[in-house]
């Protein structure tokens, strides 16, 4: 099991190393660059933005740019922000707790409410239950995130008064956005659950267990759902990666801190070091959920199991 | 039964006293409501009303901003908005207001050498870093040094410090700052925020981290920064002086601001109108014209100076705006006035001219167009484009212009889209972000570009009509005139105000009649107080922001 793991993170470095290489030059190809975006109120001269780009050592060719930031990076430095001129991994580090909060509270709320769904929905399959689940899940998917953020803002911080309208320091700040992020997950998870649910209930040994005489809820939660988990298992683990990148219309609308904005604020910026900070942090997030996904399978389901 | 004069000027003052009302305002609705002019002066002069104004100290403040700040470093920090806070935090040697006056600051007086490469600055005495070190030549000499080593990458205080060869320290409060050309704009770019003085003991001891670590002598000291989140600064006791364009001198009112970075519209103004910040930046203009209704909040709007102000540089080397005549039309062919009231509300003011209409060096004799579809058409089959079906064409070609823009004002455009159409002239509109839109601008892919800069000095309409910045720099006109590359120069090198002046009305009419740019507003900054915040009218030295340090809070 552990040779496994490892094995799994050394192939996922040569990974993580063509993403930063693929990202460099990817972003050379976008027009403008970090000076162009640092002189947009003020204008300069064409000699005074030359004498810029040569102090951030922006004019020098290409390869010699990548080279010196590979170097670098392999080095554990991952350089300053082109425009704050701080260190990219305490920027990460600084808005990192905001992401997790509102990753964690929205998959919370998600997986209960969509799994609660799902399971009500199949239990009572094809009832009026089933048909008004499957509808509230349509509704949450098809609502614009940005949207449904700020009407949950006029409802309850202008109207009501109850909640905050913005920031991401509190408890109270993380209720409104973690709901508004979750829509999405909990329309997708309840439909999930639900199919999974109805497919593992017509199995035999379900079928035995009810014979054998079995509480109806020991069936479901003891039997039915562990094997339903599957599917779900996936959705959650890619999930959960996908929401550490940031969610970044949430974190802008509600006004929260969060490494989806950091990123897109510095892909915006053309600000190099950042971006190329944030794609390994998203990176080594999204090997991390993979791995974690597969090592969750192996331990619900006895017919999965590593071999190294 | 009409209202008496006394009973109204008793009314306006109680609107006073409750903060709601400015004096300015006061005598505007005094005005307004018919008071008669010796009820107005009686008023304007009675103690009441000054006793009124005088800030209450204590109380704390939470603003709303739009964007977080790029670093708390004013030496190397190159965006207008964080004006608010490096104003606030810091004082400049010079101070200045947007008519153009200047004010003594960190500096008590200056005087120029006259071969004009020598600038004596004599320090004010008596003043401490908020770290406690001394304010003194050493430390404006550490200053400059530091926002000219490459090694800082300075993005705009760099370039305001102009030809910049070094400081001598003559003593403890003399400096000699050495140019190595004559250079006018000097006093003007020592009052922009990027002029702050920080603590010669931080910026060694932070080095690359003074951003986040800003030590300087202002009214305000820092204490902390939580980045996307929010800052805080606390009051300065130890404050006692003022440079004189302030509306008070000595400790600032409020005891703690926190500025709260809250990118979206709507959540901004929400958390204004909740109560979550008392003031608010950027307004939208619709939301902005209402928000005074009621007396729950106050709004102001601040004029923001611009070389040049928004308008659209028309490329004058790219068929068929390379056609002197074909440029005029379209000049005549926009109207302003309805931009203004269509994309602003109205809140904006028509521009004339490729300097903001209330900035010093103006001139409004450059002001040689105005909206005139009639004398547009005539130009226009002048120049061989004739009229056929809705659109015009010369030699088989249709009149069509690319006009690049920016996402956020393609309402803009659309308008100007709409304008010229009425005249035969098709617009296909190219809508960008930054830095792509820039990018694109300098290779001249357009006819129009919309744009719109800062500035505080017209020296920096050199970055935008010199020659030598067609391509790799902001001139995106593509615009070369021998003539006036060299008054840019002998503009720069003039240090007397009217000698500048003068040579600035040549430019401005120059550039004016060759059609380089077409006008649409001067911008506005709309901001939305809480009722009972008091002393928001004075503004910054470009327009984009109130002063906090005159802010107070005059709840009875």
């Amino acid at each position: 099991m552990f040779a496994y793991v490892r094995r799994r993170i050394l192939i996922s470095i040569p990974v993580i190393l063509g993403l930063m290489t693929l990202v460099f030059f990817l972003m050379h190809l976008l027009p403008g660059d970090a000076v162009t975006a640092m002189l947009t109120e003020y204008g300069a001269s064409a000699q005074d933005q030359a004498q810029l780009r040569h102090n951030l050592g922006l004019d020098r060719p290409l390869l010699v740019q990548y080279a010196d930031y590979m170097e670098h990076a392999l080095r554990g430095d991952f350089g300053r922000s082109l425009f704050s001129h701080e260190a990219v991994t305490s920027q990460i580090l600084t808005q990192l707790p905001a992401t997790l909060q509102l990753a964690f509270a929205s998959m919370l709320i998600a997986i209960v409410v969509g799994g609660g769904l799902g399971v009500v929905a199949a239990l009572r399959h094809n009832s009026l239950a089933d048909r008004l689940s499957m509808l509230l899940s349509l509704v949450g998917v098809s609502m614009p995130g940005f949207w449904l953020g700020i009407m949950l803002i006029l409802l309850f911080s202008l109207r009501l008064g109850w909640l905050p309208a913005a920031g991401s320091g509190s408890l109270k700040q993380l209720i409104l956005p973690a709901i508004a992020l979750s829509l999405g997950s909990i329309a997708v998870l309840s439909r999930l659950v639900r199919a999974s649910m109805l497919e593992v209930l017509r199995q035999d040994f379900v079928i035995t267990a009810r014979a054998k005489g079995l509480h109806q809820r020991t069936v479901v939660a003891g039997h039915a759902l562990r094997n339903a988990l599957i599917p779900v298992v996936t959705f959650i683990g890619m999930q959960f990666g996908y929401l550490l990148g940031g969610a970044v219309i949430t974190e802008t609308v509600f006004a929260r801190q969060g490494i989806g904005q950091l990123a897109v604020g510095a892909i915006q910026q053309r600000d190099m070091p950042l971006v190329e900070g944030t794609v390994i942090f998203v990176g080594i997030i999204t090997v991390v959920a993979n791995l974690a996904v597969d090592l969750v399978y192996a331990a619900i389901d006895p017919r999965i199991r590593v071999t190294s | 039964m009409p209202a008496t004069n006394s009973s109204v000027a008793l009314a306006l003052w109680g609107e006073l006293f409750r903060g709601r009302l400015s004096r300015r305002q006061l005598l505007a609705r005094g005005a307004q409501l018919g008071l008669s002019a010796a009820a107005l002066g009686a008023l304007a002069r009675s103690p009441l009303v000054a006793a009124a104004e005088q800030g209450k100290p204590g109380g704390k403040l939470s603003i709303a901003l739009r964007r977080d700040f790029e670093t708390l470093d004013p030496g190397v920090n190159s965006d207008a908005s964080d004006g608010i806070f490096l104003m606030a935090v810091f004082d400049r040697l010079v101070e200045r207001t947007p008519d153009g006056k200047l004010y003594p600051g960190l500096a008590q007086s200056w005087s120029v050498s006259p071969d004009g490469l020598a600038w004596t600055f004599k320090l004010r005495q008596g003043v401490k870093f908020h770290d406690g070190t001394p304010f003194n030549a050493a430390a404006v000499k550490a200053n400059f040094d530091h926002i000219a080593d490459p090694k800082t990458k300075s993005e705009y205080a760099v370039f305001e410090l102009g030809p910049y060869a070094g400081t001598d320290i003559v003593d403890d409060y003399t400096v000699n700052v050495k140019m190595t050309r004559k250079y006018g704009p000097l006093l003007a770019g020592l009052a922009t925020y990027g002029m702050g003085m920080s603590s010669p003991a931080a910026i060694k001891q932070y080095g690359a981290n003074l951003g986040q670590h800003p030590v300087g002598t202002g009214p305000y000291r820092f204490k902390e920064w939580v980045q996307k989140s929010h800052a805080t600064v606390v009051v300065n006791p130890d404050y006692n002086w003022a440079s004189g364009r302030e509306a008070h001198n000595g400790r600032a009112y409020l005891d703690e601001i926190t500025f709260d970075i809250i990118p979206e519209d709507a959540t901004r103004l929400a958390a204004l109108k909740s109560n979550q910040v008392q003031m608010a930046s950027n307004v939208p203009p619709a939301d902005w014209k209402k928000l005074a209704d009621g007396g729950k909040f106050t709004t102001e709007k601040i004029l923001q100076e611009g070389y040049p102000p928004a308008g659209a540089f028309i490329n004058v080397t790219k068929f068929p705006t390379d056609d002197l005549k074909v440029r005029q039309a379209l000049i005549y062919a926009v109207n302003p006035d309805e931009i203004n009231q269509v994309v602003y509300e109205g809140v904006a003011a028509p521009a004339n001219g490729i300097i903001s209409t209330f900035a010093w060096a103006y001139d409004k004799d450059s002001a040689i167009y105005s909206y005139d579809p009639d004398k547009a058409n005539a130009l226009l089959d002048e120049a061989g484009w004739k009229m056929e079906g809705g659109v015009r064409k010369k030699a088989g070609k249709e009149l069509q212009l690319v006009y690049l823009t920016l996402t956020t004002v393609k309402d803009a455009a659309e308008v100007v889209q709409a304008q010229l159409q009425n005249v035969g002239v098709n617009v296909s509109i190219l809508a960008e972000d930054n830095p792509a839109q820039q990018a694109d601008a300098q290779a001249g892919k357009h006819n129009l570009v919309w744009t719109q800069w800062e500035g505080v000095d017209p020296a920096d309409l050199h970055k935008i009509f010199g020659s030598e910045n067609i391509g790799t720099g902001w001139n995106f006109a593509h615009y070369s005139n021998p003539q006036v590359d060299k008054w840019f120069d002998e503009g720069e090198a003039e240090t007397d105000q009217e000698k500048r002046r003068a040579i600035y009305n040549q430019i401005q009419q120059t550039i004016m009649q060759d059609a380089a740019f077409i006008p649409y507003n001067n911008v506005t900054n709309l901001w939305g107080f809480a009722a009972g915040l008091a002393g928001t009218n004075v503004i910054d030295e470009l327009g984009s922001a109130p002063q906090i340090y005159d802010i107070y809070w005059n709840k009875p």
